[in-house]
């Protein structure tokens, strides 16, 4: 049975795939985590995680928002500058590079760097800048209709006026996996998918990991992807909506080598839903 | 945080006083291989403005009202170390070779970027590559 989970916001979502895992033996195949853009963050709960993650050194853990930072480095994005902001962007996370292409982990690449200069191409595209291109131009041509269709994950270019009925006006596909020079069995690219669907001017997100380790990455990879459809909807200018994400195999790094224990993880996620309860009341 | 009281002294260049300081020049710096930490702070102050595109005295404003050191994203660390290796014309250290309690501060990394300059040319890093993707 494939398992869903929805939650309002990726915090509550991420804790509720952790104790899933935790439940089932701590793997889990295919596991959908859903959760809404517009549902804020619990820091709490990162704060928790990142605590947990600090006394964990000799795992060669890292923060959050560093794991966070490898698909958008929020930081560096000002939306303040208008329309230089996604150049000031690009110009800025080009020059960090530099830097963060010197450490062993990066030599493959990184995910932002592979979403601004794709190296599966000569030369590289930009896949946020024609993406955010894309969907203004299809924005502008007259906007989604109602109704429903089968979303069509194909291309970009369908028509929006087609049928009177609703049209998934636009998608965009984003690619991490590069054939035939990611060739690891593990390590990155983990996260080796991205989509976006445009309806009714809401921008919504999802994306493929082919592992997914839920203590080192994927509270990190939650907030990095909210970070990234926010980004893209801003510069687009529709609203962002919703963020699903796929783990095709979700471990929660339970034991033997590299895990943290079965024992450790249950009173984390005790801590962390005791935090929720508390926002609750 | 306030700003180190045990100020580092033993620098060959030293600026009057912060605000005012000028930046060294790529030759005054080859010339002068020891560096203050004021010198340095300025650098990155300067860095971390253009990072986020605003005036180097709002980033110094910023710093006074935290008490005398300012959190930076470890991003903005990378963006700043890249620029500081173009002005000084030699390899840094990035973010990513401090520790997690040192990680992303103004006064965290003037503390890096002094030690390395302090090591021959050429040497780099010392807490090791810490793995940042997936």
């Amino acid at each position: 049975m494939i398992t869903t989970i929805q939650e309002p916001n990726f915090s509550v979502a991420w804790l509720t795939a952790l104790e899933h895992l935790l439940a089932c033996g701590g793997r889990d195949v295919h596991l959908t985590v859903a959760f809404d853009h517009a549902g804020a963050e619990q820091r709490d709960i990162r704060r928790l995680l990142d605590r947990f993650l600090a006394e964990q050194r000799s795992q060669r853990v890292l923060p959050v928002r560093t794991v966070a930072n490898t698909i958008f480095p929020h930081a560096l994005y000002r939306p303040d500058l208008g329309d230089q902001a996604r150049s000031h962007l690009y110009r800025t996370a080009q020059l960090g590079r530099a830097v963060s292409s010197r450490h062993s982990a990066n030599k493959r690449g990184t995910y932002f760097g592979r979403l601004m200069a794709w190296p599966g191409s000569q030369p590289p595209v930009n896949q946020l800048e024609r993406t955010i291109e894309r969907l203004k131009r299809q924005l502008a041509s007259g906007g989604p209709k109602s109704s429903a269709y089968e979303l069509s994950l194909a291309d970009a270019g369908c028509d929006p006026a087609a049928d009177g009925q609703e049209v998934y006006d636009s998608t965009g596909e984003m690619l991490m996996y590069l054939p035939g020079k990611d060739t690891l069995i593990m390590g990155f690219p983990c996260l080796s998918h991205i989509s976006l669907t445009l309806v009714q001017r809401q921008l919504h997100l999802s994306a493929t990991y082919r592992n997914q380790h839920f203590i080192r990455k994927a509270y990190g990879n939650y907030l990095g992807l909210h970070n990234l459809l926010g980004f893209i909807a801003g510069e687009a200018g529709c609203s962002p909506g919703k963020v699903i994400c796929v783990a095709t195999h979700a471990d929660a790094e339970l034991g033997s080598g590299r895990g943290f224990g079965k024992q450790a993880l249950s009173e984390l996620a005790r801590e962390c839903r005791a935090k929720v309860h508390q926002a609750q009341q | 945080m306030r700003n180190n009281p045990s100020e580092r002294t033993t620098a060959v260049t030293v600026p009057p006083s912060e605000p005012e300081a000028q930046p060294a020049t790529v030759d005054a710096v080859s010339a002068t291989p020891t560096v203050s930490q004021v010198e340095i702070r300025v650098w990155i102050i300067e860095a971390l403005a253009e990072v986020r595109a605003i005036e180097p005295e709002v980033i110094r404003q910023e710093i006074v009202d935290a008490d005398g050191d300012l959190e930076i994203d470890s991003k903005e660390g990378e963006v700043i170390v890249a620029l500081l290796e173009a002005r000084l014309g030699r390899e840094l250290p990035g973010p990513a070779d401090l520790e997690p309690e040192e990680y992303t501060s103004i006064e965290a990394l003037v503390r890096l970027i002094e030690r390395k300059l302090q090591e021959p040319d050429g040497e780099v890093g010392t807490a090791g590559h810490r793995p940042a993707e997936d």
